[in-house]
């Protein structure tokens, strides 16, 4: 399974890095190189009081709802200072990878799915996406609240964002 | 390096999986030095493949052994001062020496002409260009890089 829409984080065996036992205090595997299976992924920077080492971290996540989850986690509690979100696109029969930079997550409710839950991304350049292909929201989603702004305090407008790019 | 994270292994019947593959919804990234972004595609009607890797050499080996076409490659590198990863497009790998290390090095040129090179991917000052590796078709392209004001 290396085509799926299931976005996800393929690790080969091949990529392993063996390092000395008692590097990690877990076995966690360790890798030189991993693959993205689907559209599009998540780079997060993130910062939480939960870290022993209260050192920001990075994550490379697959699912939208991940990226919430390590918000909204009480265990979590986590800060967003980065969050980019990467997909290969095709612009005139060229293919590149696209990067966007996140400045706000909303959550709303898509009416055309039975009030489905959907979270949507504000870029900083004005674009909003959402769902696992990263497509611009249907008209049927119905904005709901937000979840967090993304960024330093002091570099970033707190206030909240709507996905339509303005600012309530 | 990237470092898995127990929890969020996913978990693909073996009938589906890739041989020797395993899946996961998050990895950690255990460095701050730059990392990077290979995308290829098997052929033109083929979805891309995208790669993340951490060492410059991988991704020279990569795309000389694969038998793909090699897309992009984008330069992830930690702006410090910023407190912040800033993205990067790369228009040209070099294969280069350096007078200074005894090992090959690589010399990445951004879609602006700056040139990086060493274990931080550092402006490269005096280094030899050897042999192209690869050269990206050139796009009227924004900012260089996310990070970065403009």
């Amino acid at each position: 399974m290396r085509n799926s829409s299931i976005p996800l984080i393929l690790t080969d065996e091949h990529a392993r890095v063996r390092l000395p036992e008692g590097t990690f205090s877990q076995p966690e595997t360790v890798l030189r190189m991993v693959e993205v299976v689907g559209r599009g992924f998540f780079v997060a920077l993130v910062a939480s009081d939960s870290f022993e080492d209260r050192q920001p971290r990075t994550l490379i996540m697959s699912w939208d709802s991940d990226v919430v989850g390590f918000i909204e986690s009480p265990k979590m509690d986590a800060r967003l200072l980065q969050l980019e979100h990467f997909s290969a696109t095709e612009e005139d029969g060229q293919l590149r990878l696209r990067h966007r930079q996140v400045l706000a997550i909303s959550r709303g409710v898509d009416t055309a799915a039975g009030d489905a839950e959907v979270i949507m991304f504000l870029a900083s350049d004005g674009s909003c996406f959402c769902g696992q292909e990263a497509v611009s929201p249907p008209r049927s989603i119905k904005v709901g609240s937000l979840i967090a702004n993304v960024g330093n305090q002091s570099g970033t407008d707190t206030r909240h964002r709507q996905p339509n790019g303005g600012v309530a | 390096m990237f470092v898995s994270l127990p929890d969020y292994r996913f978990h693909v019947p073996t009938p589906l999986a890739a041989p020797g593959a395993a899946y996961w919804r998050c990895l950690v990234l255990s460095t701050t030095t730059p990392w990077y972004l290979l995308t290829t595609r098997a052929d033109e009607n083929s979805p891309a493949d995208t790669f993340l890797m951490v060492w410059d050499s991988d991704v020279v080996q990569a795309i000389k052994t694969c038998d793909v076409q090699v897309e992009s490659l984008t330069l992830v590198s930690r702006n410090r001062n910023r407190n912040r990863w800033d993205s990067i497009d790369i228009a040209e790998i070099w294969e280069a020496s350096d007078p200074e290390y005894e090992e090959p090095q690589v010399l990445l040129v951004d879609v602006h002409g700056a040139e990086y090179s060493g274990y931080f991917m550092q402006p490269a000052v005096g280094v030899q260009r050897l042999r192209l590796v690869v050269k990206f078709p050139v796009r009227s392209s924004g900012p260089r890089a996310t990070g970065e004001e403009h």
